[in-house]
């Protein structure tokens, strides 16, 4: 069984068609290419796909010349967001860009928050069907500090492995950093 | 969005056809359009609503003295019904582009109503456009220089 017999193989098959009869069925062929692509986009849209996360934002966690994660749409689908989670958000100032921060507060948090190193110290309350977004790397990082809090619609996915560079590849972790106290109203 | 959608003389609810491309695709937002969004206080809510400020964009607000200045990367929506509508003028201010995901194209139920969703900018909405806010700054910053 050659590489073209597979290519026509679902396409035959879901048409009655015989592939032997006729040689190389190019409909079926264009059919099941056209198949894979639809299925290839459902998974990236709905279940997970590759990202890379470049700047120096997230800087401790992810290196800024760009980490190959992967993420999942389904824990953003099913509102399975915590607090600590690593997650991509459409940027609030740009749509065009997609934005890689950590969940440090869900709706009716609050969340302390500080300036740079050493900025003055404030809470903020998360409103209604928001979350606080975060970059680790808090002296250089554009985020909810800035723009304010994130509407929950504008999540895109979690991210949940990362897979290169090779030797640091695994689990992305879910952590609240040290600097970061919050508490429910 | 009456009268543009749901018009009371008409028994039926309008079935509207979505542009995905335009918002999540090209990115182009246009004063006027009907677009969808997702409400910034709801994730799960779904709403309809007329672009009437983009980024930049001096809104003038009803009942307000102040003008607000729509922020980068936002807009300001509002429902063609002043009377009835939670828009940017009522509940939420600006609202961030990235929760657009469509534009209302047509309408395409009950069979006597299909046609375009008609897309007009109301006037006396928007004190100045951005261009316009650009060119004031930019020859207030000339004058100040001489």
């Amino acid at each position: 069984m050659n590489w073209t017999s597979r290519l026509v193989g679902l396409g035959s098959f879901l048409r009655h068609t015989n592939a032997q009869e006729t040689g190389i069925a190019w409909r079926d062929v264009v059919f099941n290419i056209l198949v894979a692509g639809g299925c290839v986009h459902l998974v990236r849209e709905y279940i997970a796909e590759p990202t890379k996360c470049i700047g120096p934002s997230m800087l401790p966690t992810f290196n800024p010349r760009g980490d190959l994660l992967i993420q999942e749409h389904l824990s953003v689908t099913f509102r399975q967001i915590r607090v600590g989670d690593v997650v991509f958000a459409v940027s609030k100032n740009d749509p065009r860009h997609i934005v890689c921060k950590r969940v440090l507060g869900m709706e009716g948090d609050a969340v302390e928050v500080r300036d740079g190193r050493q900025g003055a110290l404030k809470i903020e309350k998360v409103p209604e069907g928001h979350v606080w977004l975060q970059g680790d790397n808090t002296i250089n990082s554009t985020d909810s500090r800035h723009y304010g809090p994130v509407p929950y619609a504008m999540l895109v996915g979690k991210a949940f492995i990362k897979v290169l560079p090779l030797n640091q590849a695994g689990w992305v972790e879910s952590k609240i950093p040290s600097y970061a106290k919050h508490d429910k109203i | 969005m009456q009268p543009t959608l749901n018009p009371v003389e008409s028994s039926q609810a309008d079935r509207i056809l979505i542009n995905r491309w335009s918002a999540k695709l090209l990115h182009r937002y246009e004063r006027g359009q009907v677009v969808l969004l997702r409400s910034p206080h709801d994730p799960d809510l779904l709403i309809l609503k007329r672009l009437i400020g983009l980024e930049g964009d001096w809104v003038v607000v009803p009942n307000h003295t102040d003008i607000e200045t729509v922020p980068q990367g936002h807009c300001w929506v509002e429902g063609d019904n002043p009377a009835c509508s939670m828009d940017s003028r009522t509940a939420y201010g600006s609202v961030p582009l990235g929760l657009i995901q469509g534009r209302a194209s047509c309408i395409i139920w009950p069979p006597e109503r299909v046609s375009w969703v008609d897309s007009h900018a109301p006037t006396n909405r928007l004190l100045m456009t951005n261009q316009q806010a650009l060119q004031r700054t930019d020859s207030s910053q000339w004058f100040r220089r001489r």
